[in-house]
């Protein structure tokens, strides 16, 4: 572990990746800090940057850029009371009251705080667990791949915003959508319609940034007329009272565990991790009647939950090649563009860079810590640029971001089709986050479903003969009906 | 009856979709057998969940009566021009002229820009993108072309 640890140190302290860890982070924190533009827009939006540098440094850029959003999403819940992302919705919760009390200076150094601690934990169980996994990884079958695949998908549509049914739809167009271009085992070219741009199938940045950055901006562009007003934030009141830092050590701790098991799970994410990790505080904890007025505890533990579980999701992704959030899908890809394959694999045949990204994983949280307490005053005047800059800017970086992939215009029509795609689905209720996670497991789940199926020489029975995949089967299954039942209910009714 | 089905405009596009997928599979691709699966049998397999579950939507959306939101063609038609006019531009003129025309058509989706504003809002953006995409980060891409 020392050996290996070392090897991460050299790796991650090199200038250039030091370099790039804090201009990941920052830039990160600036666009997290963007209402409506989260971690995933960020990394889409960075991805075409690090195709040029090698695949050490860039993975660390990217994820610095990925937490650095993470922790942004939190400046503008509490400063605003508009999540920057998702998960940091929960932590509006008292986030905004402490801020509308004069004291969101506390609750802004009380994030940076609690997602340092948060950040560490997670770097601590990563380092510990992700090499156990990939050993343990090494003794799973193609059933055992697919079944946790499975789990993955329906753990993502399940906690799909737009309801467990559409998020299925959702997962399964991805998948569908996946198995466009040459089938690796026979050859045969599937649902190209002829054009050759499409035998390679359709790249993956190309979907999230139509998917994301064009339908984002064609959804909210229209709104976007002005800045966000907001009356100037006090820093009289700059550091928590003496009895209250002893109180958030507890909180940090449980949001720390909470976030650092959820983000192990494929699927879930730090949306659920804060939720859950609020909820359990909110049981527990002796100052629960101030939750949701400005309780300090409210802002530490979806805080610490969020930034252990931006840590730990990339267990599954790098040891399983399973991503745990959309996010992750992403690092998928850009792991692919830089020819590293995640898998069990991964920690041995390239240990300086899997050892470098978790080094480098400490240093940008340090990075988060010590710059961002500083450039608050910044990030506070950042809201105020008007936001009709915002989304047209954003329309040609991303246009400029898939056409230097590879020079290719058919990438940037495709591009436009899949932001009217994305368009239309959000119109009519349809999240289409959980079709990125499909598009990326689908081709895997097909190519391991067809490798069982030839060993068990075409028994299904395989997936529920090991007690490997049977669980997962069983846990996914259980999971749909449980989330599914009530709307089920509803719909026979409403039937008879 | 056409304002019930144009609510599920959605999920109908979702199922047709599915369909296209499923029709290719069974005409085109082999479907193999359960011990060798041809290239067919998962998309078929998907299409058939993802019509089932199309089918599901459908029926609860039209019991539920499911409000949609509408389409907001002053934001969507000018930043679908301006992708369309960054793919149309870049090649013949390079790709900064493809970034001036697509912010100027883009910035026609948002209120509240007078023309000077615009013009320097343009004029800067293509100043940003220079900077940081050729100056900057060096990639291969050609500034100006045919000029």
């Amino acid at each position: 572990m020392l050996d290996n640890l070392a090897l991460g140190f050299a790796t991650a302290t090199t200038v250039s990746n030091l370099l790039y860890c804090f201009l990941g982070t920052f830039l990160g924190t600036f666009i997290g800090v963007l209402p409506g533009l989260g971690p995933l827009a960020a990394v889409a939006m960075l991805l075409p940057v690090s195709f040029y540098l090698p695949p050490e440094t860039a993975l660390v850029m990217l994820a610095g850029v990925y937490y650095g959003a993470e922790y942004g999403g939190s400046i503008a819940s509490i400063l605003l009371n508009i999540p920057g992302t998702p998960s940091s919705s929960i932590t509006c919760l008292d986030g905004y009251p402490m801020a509308r009390e004069g004291r969101a200076g506390v609750a802004l150094l009380v994030t940076a705080l609690a997602s340092f601690f948060g950040g560490v934990f997670g770097i601590l169980v990563i380092a510990a667990l992700a090499p156990l996994l990939a050993d343990f990884a090494l003794l799973l079958e193609p059933a055992d791949y697919f079944a946790v695949m499975l789990l993955g998908l329906v753990a993502a549509s399940v906690v799909s915003s737009s309801g467990t049914l559409r998020g299925v739809m959702m997962v399964t167009l991805g998948v569908l959508l996946g198995t466009i271009g040459v089938d690796v085992n026979s050859g045969a070219t599937r649902f190209t319609g002829g054009v050759q741009d499409l035998r390679d199938g359709i790249n993956l940045v190309v979907v999230a940034m139509g998917l994301f950055g064009v339908s984002e901006a064609m959804f909210s562009a229209r709104g976007a007329s002005a800045s966000y007003a907001m009356e100037k934030v006090s820093w009289q009141r700059f550091l928590p009272m003496r009895g209250e830092w002893l109180r958030c050590l507890g909180p940090a701790l449980r949001g720390s565990l909470i976030g650092s098991f959820f983000g192990t799970l494929p699927g879930t994410g730090q949306t659920v991790a804060s939720s859950i990790g609020y909820a359990v505080e909110k049981r527990v904890s002796p100052n629960r009647a101030n939750f949701g007025k400005g309780a300090i505890e409210g802002v530490v533990v979806p805080e610490s939950a969020n930034n252990a579980a931006a840590q730990t999701a990339f267990i599954p992704t790098l040891t399983l090649g399973i991503p745990g959030s959309t996010t992750m899908a992403l690092m998928i890809g850009a792991l692919m563009i830089h020819g590293v394959t995640p898998g069990p694999r991964l920690i041995s045949d390239h240990p300086a860079l899997f050892w470098g990204l978790i080094v480098s994983f400490l240093f940008g949280n340090l990075f988060l810590l010590v710059l961002n307490i500083p450039l608050i005053g910044i990030w506070v005047r950042l809201l105020r640029i008007p936001h009709y800059f915002l989304y047209p800017t954003i329309v040609v970086l991303i246009s400029i971001g898939v056409y230097s992939l590879d020079h290719s215009l058919f990438d940037v029509w495709t591009m436009l089709g899949f932001g009217l795609l994305g368009y239309v689905l959000r119109l009519y209720r349809y999240e289409p986050a959980p079709l990125l996670i499909g598009f990326i497991l689908g081709p895997m789940m097909e190519e391991y479903l067809r490798r069982a199926m030839l060993l068990s020489r075409g028994d299904p029975m395989i997936f529920l003969q090991r007690p490997g995949s049977a669980v997962m089967i069983a846990i996914s299954v259980l999971l749909l009906v449980l989330t599914a039942l009530p709307g089920l209910k509803r719909l026979v009714k409403s039937i008879g | 009856m056409l304002k019930k089905l144009s609510a599920q405009a959605g999920t109908l596009l979702i199922g047709a979709i599915a369909l296209v997928f499923i029709f290719g599979s069974l005409t085109v691709l082999d479907l193999g057998t359960p011990r060798r699966m041809g290239p067919g049998a998962f998309p078929l397999i998907a299409g058939g969940i993802l019509v089932i579950l199309a089918a599901v939507a459908f029926v609860g959306d039209m019991k539920d009566r499911a409000e949609h939101q509408k389409v907001d063609w002053r934001a969507v038609v000018p930043i679908v021009l301006a992708v369309g006019s960054f793919a149309l531009v870049t090649p013949r003129f390079g790709v900064l002229p493809g970034a001036g025309v697509c912010v100027l058509i883009a910035s026609f989706a948002v209120d509240a820009l007078s023309p000077l504003r615009r013009a320097g809002f343009v004029l800067g953006a293509v100043f940003g993108v220079w900077l940081v995409f050729i100056f900057g980060l060096r990639l291969p891409l050609e500034a100006f072309r045919g000029f």
